[in-house]
């Protein structure tokens, strides 16, 4: 998966930034990591419901943008905001993109010799279609319909109808993936001893969603535990008060046996209980997190990275992280050094300012877990330290 | 200046550790910042007495070394622009007229040299650079005129 982002916030250009299955953002506070995931978040709210106006694009419940000036590069209202995805699908490369300014914009999508371009007014009630016309030989007799979101793809011979069904999968595979990204925001946990279920929305975004997401899904809360035992020694539980619709997040403590409330463990417990509920959710393919790591101890920051590895390994996930813990992204390092992790399966990039546009730029990582440029980003206040102690001169 | 590889012998450590006096540590800290700025590389040897050393340096229980450990691994080891890790498995055996001399301990550093295509070996032992002065394909120097040459 690729992200394309244009005048978005402090993102001026973004040609081309790899998702890979973990994928870290760090840099200084200001410098755009979390422009980058908003500018995802817009794109999947255009895919749930682009029948509204560009403002209710940058509202995320759990923080909103403002309206479009504030949003677009520079404030700048000549500018047009373009967010966009390439994902591969059945060997085909499909490139998704939006562009949009206060009024409306243009959608496009392609895959291989297949174009599609779009105009469309806010709010989009995806009443306007376009037809595709395939240079494929053998794709002669197939037509594909596309309102901007969903492709709908038309066999005339039966014996196409598997042809047929496979470039609509691949035409659709952006729209889907899009759909199954989530953020699990820095304002996360869980604060109350008791909760009742509520209505979770597409998102889930709150903690009574997650809370009630929990409490309907006897599956995932042993696997939860399980690790939650591994990250910090402690299991999770839900407890249901009979003859009440109210029910508790609990957690015990694997060597002395103290069970509490969630709210009464240290919020890095806390915190990730929240994060892995999402992470975990069978719908959730993409997830966003700023800094998984806030409050774990370094030791347990290790093992939570190994979950993460394991996480995306074994459930099929990929992590868009920022963060700025030099022990995360080390501990991800020596994963790749022992040979847990293949270093093609972690992409690190380093946001910087140049001037009022951020940049990322891509760390390469090697098999000997080592990586282009090291971790000096991180260390800039021990130079800072050794420079004094040592009383060396600038 | 096209970048350059460097085998840095054991002193290196010892300064950052402060066993040869602040003076040394504090050039050899200078050394360090001055590589990770530089294109220049260093090249180590995976389970060697080098890298053993390196390992007690970062769990030192002195603040100051332990920063310094910390930007040795993080700033210029973990860095694959900066340091060229080998593992013994890429180690090519040494020239026949360097196997003729007794290197003792010092074996690795040469064999270090030779895998990585270094360009310089830095060390503090001028018997060393007695013992294999004849050897034209090696390129020795002392580190106090190193470090007067690198760090001006």
């Amino acid at each position: 998966m690729r992200l394309h982002v244009k005048n978005f916030r402090s993102i001026s250009e973004l040609d081309e930034l790899e998702v890979a299955p973990l994928t870290l953002l760090y840099g200084p506070n200001g410098a755009g990591k979390s422009s980058l995931v908003y500018s995802l978040l817009t794109l999947k709210n255009f895919i749930l419901n682009p029948n509204q106006l560009p403002n209710g694009l940058f509202n995320y419940t759990f923080a909103n943008l403002g309206n479009y000036e504030a949003v677009v590069f520079d404030h700048n209202l000549a500018n047009s905001i373009e967010v966009g995805v390439t994902v591969e699908h059945n060997k085909f490369k499909v490139r998704y993109m939006l562009a949009f300014d206060e009024n409306g914009g243009h959608l496009e999508l392609s895959h291989g010799a297949l174009n599609f371009k779009l105009d469309f007014t806010f709010p989009y009630a995806l009443n306007q279609s376009t037809k595709g016309h395939s240079v494929f030989t053998d794709l002669d007799q197939i037509d594909v319909t596309w309102n901007g979101i969903i492709a709908q793809v038309k066999a005339s011979l039966p014996a196409q109808v598997g042809e047929a069904t496979r470039l609509a999968e691949s035409l659709n595979a952006p729209a889907e993936l899009l759909r199954k990204v989530r953020i699990v925001p820095l304002k996360r946990g869980f604060s109350k001893p008791h909760y009742s279920s509520v209505s979770v929305s597409p998102l889930m975004i709150t903690e009574d969603e997650v809370a009630t997401y929990l409490s309907n899904n006897k599956y995932l809360v042993p696997k939860l535990s399980r690790y939650l035992e591994r990250i910090v020694d402690r299991d999770f539980r839900i407890n249901y008060q009979p003859g009440t619709s109210l029910f508790s997040l609990d957690s015990t403590d694997r060597k002395t046996g103290m069970a509490s409330e969630l709210v009464n463990e240290g919020f890095g417990v806390n915190q990730i209980v929240h994060f892995l509920a999402i992470c975990l959710h069978p719908d959730a393919e993409v997830i966003c997190v700023e800094e998984p790591e806030i409050h774990l101890h370094p030791s347990a920051v290790r093992r939570l990275a190994q979950a993460l590895v394991e996480i995306s390994r074994e459930e099929c996930k990929r992590f868009l992280i920022s963060t700025h813990s030099e022990a995360f992204l080390s501990a991800l390092l020596t994963l790749v050094a022992q040979g847990d992790l293949d270093p093609y399966d972690l992409a690190c990039y380093y946001a910087v300012k140049d001037g009022k546009s951020t940049r990322f730029e891509r760390q390469k990582v090697n098999e000997k877990g080592q990586i282009e440029g090291g971790l000096v980003s991180f260390l800039e206040g021990e130079m800072e330290d050794i420079r004094t102690l040592l009383k060396v001169a600038e | 200046m096209p970048s350059r590889t460097f085998v840095l012998n054991e002193w290196f450590l010892h300064d950052l550790q402060g066993d040869n006096g602040k003076a040394a540590q504090r050039e050899s800290a200078l050394l360090l910042e001055r590589l990770i700025e530089n294109p220049d590389r260093i090249t180590v040897l995976q389970s060697s007495p080098w890298m053993t050393k390196a390992y007690r340096l970062m769990k030192h229980h002195d603040p100051l070394v332990l920063e310094l450990g910390k930007v040795l691994n993080q700033g210029l080891l973990r860095d694959s622009n900066n340091c060229v890790i080998l593992g013994q498995h890429e180690l090519t055996p040494l020239p026949e007229e360097l196997r003729q001399i007794d290197l003792k301990e010092d074996a690795y550093l040469f064999e270090t040299y030779f895998a990585a295509s270094a360009d310089l070996i830095v060390t503090t032992d001028r018997r060393l650079i007695e013992k294999v002065a004849a050897i034209e394909s090696l390129n020795l120097i002392l580190r106090d005129e190193f470090l007067q040459d690198y760090l001006a």
